[in-house]
This record gives C-alpha cells, structure tokens and sequence, in this order.
C-alpha cells in the first residue's frame, strides 16, 4: 500500500489495517511524520511534531502485537492534539506566547486514556491563543491556514486539529468547544467533529478557557473515527467533578445506517439568518439525502437564541476574565488584541448578573430541550451561514471591531454551548469557492448515539468526506519543535 | 430593560476595582458590550426561582436525556 493510500484510509480502517498486520503501526507513522513535514510549510498545523517519541511507541506498538498483548481500540494509530492537553513534564503552550514554556506536572484524563487504547501521540497542533479565537489567526506561532486554499481561514480554536486531519497529517485529533472551537475547524476544513455534552468527557488537566461552558471533542475524517475516539475519552472521572457518570455506550456498535422514522428538525428561525446562497444549497441537498433515508423532515420554531449569545458571552468574559486576571495585569501585551478584547469586558460584568446567567441555565435548557426535542429527535442546522473567509476579512482591525467579528462567526454555534447539548458538524459539500460546507446535527443531552448514528448514515450516502485538499506539499521541518515559533 | 452603562462608569470601575487605565474610546466600547450582557442576564433572571441554583444544571441534562 502507498503511502498516500495509507494516509486515505479512514481511522477506523488503519486501525482495523494495523491489527490485522496488513500494514504495521511503523509504516503508517513514518507516512503521517512525512506528511506532516510536507504539508507543514502551507498550512502551520504543528507547534511541535514528535517524531522521534511517535516513531518509537510506534515499535512499541508492532512489537505489543508481535507477542499477542491485549489491544486497544487504538492501537498504533497516529493521533495529533490540539497544544492544550496537558502531559506532565511536557511543553503545553496553549497556542500563546505567555505560555511558551509551560510544563505542567499533571497529566490530562483524556491524554492517559488514549494512551492506554494504544494511540500514538504524533505532536502538538497549532491553535487560537488560548482557545479564544474560532478563525485560527495566531500571531505568536503563526496563523494556521485553510488546506482547501490557505488564504482562508481554518476556523479555531482548534485549528490545526481541523486542518491536520483534512491535509492527512494524522487520523484524528482532539479539540476543545467552549464556542464552537471543534465544530468550526471541522466545518471550515471538511472533517467531522464532535461537542459533546458539557461533562461527557474530562476537562481535568485541558487548558482552561471557561469552565462552566468548555467541552473537548474529536475531529476526524468520518463519523465513524469520532464514535470510535468519544467512546475512549468520555465518562466519569474522580478528578473532574463536572465529569458525568453516565455509561458511555459503544457508539460504534449502534451505527447501522438505519434512520428511518427519525425526526430531523430544520429550523425556521435564527440559522438560516443571512445564510449564503451556496450554503443553503447545501443544507437543502444533504436534508434531502436523510429524507431520502426516511427521515422524516420537520419545520421547527426554535425559542429565541440571540439571547443565549449574549448569556454566554456574560459567563465567558467572566470565567476567562478570572483565568487570565493575574496575566492581564501583568503583562497584557502578550496578549493578542482578539484575546484582550474578549477578556477585559469579563471585569465590568456584575457578580450578581454572571450567577444570574448561572442560575437560570438548568432553566433555559429544559425549556429549549422540551420546546424542541419533544417535536424532533435531531436539529440540523448550519455550522456557519458564510463562506469560510479569508484570514485577511477576518483580521480586526482594533478593538471595536472584535466582539462583531466573533458573533459573526460563532452565531451558530455558541448558544449550544449554553444549553450544554451535543452537536456533530458534518462535511455537506463545497461553497462556489470550492471550501467546505457543514452542517451541524444536535441532539438532546448525552444523545451522542444518536448523532453519530444520523451523521454516519448521511455519510454512507455521500462521498464528501473522502475529498483530498489540493495542497502544494514541499519537504521542509527538521526540528522537533516544528517551523512554528512564537514571534 | 435597556439600562445605560456609561464610560465613566466602566473607567471608574476599572481605575477602583482592578487597578486599570482604559481609554474614553475603549470604556465606550465595553458600556455597550457590559450593557448587553448584563441586560441579558438580568431579564434571565426575572424568570429564575427563589429555589433555583447553579449546580442543578448536571441534574439537568441527565433529567433531559429522553
């Protein structure tokens, strides 16, 4: 098998490849590092590529089989992480200059539980300074940039998540969601990803950014490599008390392609605000292929989410204000204008208000839950209602032209994160600018199954998914610590 | 229940309570964008119980799995 052929291959399909020794872990590591390498100059996915660890436990992982030890779900395959997943000992910047040399002394649940279902840790992937930009623009290591044409943006945070796995650079990845920051990078690349239920998975050691709305999620090519990937990370954690103990089911087992009789929503209000005229093509084509499948298609009035914007922007700038107080004070000028910007509002926000948003959140997400899903079973809504824009349209330009930038792009995606609902972007095509189109599949309160379940049937009938960025590839990091450097 | 917030406010609050130098344009720019947010959280708020809190939230989505 070529190289490129084993770099096609869906995660699910290597893994299934390895563990069969139809091809060795070793193999499908030295083709991600070189890829990696070459794709590194276009598109500034890695702040730091791993190789010589990634090659040994990759041997490590030949030899486990060799003897007849015990598998994991992942075993030998090559996985990359948004630099945000803390390794104790290791550098963790956090896509920031602040935290340039940052080595915690703990270790993330979700990094010790893919460790232990075999997965070989490839490197750290660029993102948005601290999780807090959802374009991917990244002054202090270097924007990350769109595989499908690197003048547009990757969406963020987890941007080099998003591009890494579209460019083929390694077979998943793990995000973080606290906007929107795994199902914009999905979208805006053409790959699946996932924002769990807030508690599905451990946030114990991930980088915060605010802890009462942050999730972390997979990205991935097919729906099929995010069941596999959710179904290693989530559950309850004694270290995280937000953790859930809700069983986690074997997503993979449920994926049958069957959703005949399921109820799809479509929106008639807030989603479809402005949307483009290619984006809605797309939205109609891929409701027209689960209908197709028997779903069934219901309109949907949904209550009102402009408000729950602005709710979760109350308990944002507050928790991230807390968070980054210390580093504000002493030296705001590490930060980039997006990050300060968002940030400094947190400190004029009343106590009282920021609980009061608190407070009636249990409240506003059973209303919408009964509003909505006793009608439907799934919301099918747009990622983003835009072309994917360019880095240089989405640039603020000062201060006063951030907080719009940042509802342009997140309207869609951050009331989820107030309600806490999961919700699975889904590649659905290409604008006339030949980028990608998503959309995004939420389902009720650790509904998960059922997500995965809708999103893998719609891509047993489309081939959108299998789609190869054409990108110029040229050999060129050397270093462990990739071309990435803070400026 | 729109409530104004205004610059000087946000200046004092940051000169007093966080030992910060804002800017007239920027103050103006966080008046407005405080008084979105508070005023969200506040008309929220008319609608919260007496015996409402925070932490029912995890109880919450597990009631509202199906």
């Amino acid at each position: 098998m070529s190289a490129s052929d084993l770099l096609n291959l869906s995660l699910c399909e290597v893994a299934d490849a390895i563990r069969r020794k139809k091809v060795s872990s070793l193999e499908v590591t030295r083709a991600c590092v070189a890829r990696a390498r070459a794709v590194q100059p276009s598109i500034n996915c890695f702040i730091a590529l791993e190789e010589d660890d990634a090659l040994k436990a990759a041997r490590a992982a030949d030899r486990a089989i060799k003897v007849g030890a015990k598998l994991g779900p992942l075993h030998g395959v090559p996985l990359a992480h948004k630099d945000m997943f803390y390794r104790a000992g290791r550098v963790t910047t956090g896509g920031s200059k602040i935290l340039r040399d940052y080595r915690p002394t703990t270790t993330a649940t979700v990094a010790e539980r893919l460790d232990a279902a075999g997965a070989i840790w490839l490197g750290n992937l660029n993102m948005a300074e601290l999780a807090a930009n959802p374009t991917g623009h990244n002054e202090h290591w270097g924007h990350c940039r769109n595989p499908w044409n690197t003048d547009h943006i990757t969406g963020g945070s987890s941007s080099g998540s998003g591009a890494a796995v579209a460019a083929r650079a390694c077979y998943g990845s793990l995000g973080s969601d606290t906007g929107g920051s795994v199902r914009l990078p999905a979208a805006a690349n053409g790959v699946v990803g996932l924002k769990p239920t807030y508690g599905r998975v451990s946030r114990y050691s991930v980088l915060p950014r605010v802890w009462s709305l942050d999730t972390v999620g997979p990205l991935a090519r097919t729906v099929r490599d995010c069941a596999r990937i959710t179904r290693v990370i989530a559950g309850a954690d004694k270290r995280d008390s937000t953790a859930s103990n809700e069983p986690v089911p074997n997503y993979e087992r449920l994926l049958d392609g069957r959703i005949k009789g399921v109820r799809v929503g479509v929106p008639q209000n807030h989603f479809y605000d402005e949307i483009s005229d290619d984006a809605r093509r797309r939205m109609d084509d891929s409701i027209a292929v689960l209908a197709k499948l028997g779903a069934r298609i219901v309109r949907v009035k949904l209550p009102d989410l402009e408000h729950l914007y602005h709710l979760t922007n109350a308990i944002g700038q507050v928790e991230s204000a807390t968070i980054y107080a210390k580093w504000m004070r002493e030296r705001p000028q590490d930060f980039s204008l997006v990050v300060r910007t968002r940030t400094e509002a947190g400190y004029f926000v009343p106590a009282v208000s920021y609980v009061e948003a608190l407070n009636a959140r249990p409240r506003i997400a059973a209303e919408f839950v009964r509003a909505v899903f006793d009608k439907i079973d799934v919301l099918h809504t747009p990622v983003m209602t835009m072309s994917v824009p360019t880095l240089a349209e989405t640039e603020p330009g000062g201060t006063g032209e951030v907080m719009s930038m940042l509802a342009r792009i997140t309207r869609n995606t951050r009331p989820i994160n107030f309600l806490g609902l999961p919700a699975l972007a889904v590649p659905a095509g290409f604008s006339e600018s030949a980028l990608p189109v998503s959309f995004q599949l939420v389902g009720r309160p650790f509904a998960e199954d059922l997500l995965f379940k809708v999103g893998d049937a719609y891509q047993r009938e489309t081939t959108w998914h299998t789609q190869v960025p054409p990108l110029q590839c040229t050999e060129a990091v050397s270093s462990r610590r990739a071309t990435a450097a803070p400026a | 229940m729109q409530n104004e917030i205004t610059t000087e406010l946000i200046r004092l609050m940051a000169q007093q309570l966080r030992g910060l130098e804002v800017s007239e344009e920027r103050a103006a720019q966080l008046a407005k964008e405080v008084a979105r947010v508070n005023d969200a959280a506040r008309s929220a708020a008319a609608d919260n119980g007496f015996n409402d809190e925070p932490s029912r939230y995890a109880v919450m989505l597990v009631a509202l799995k199906s």
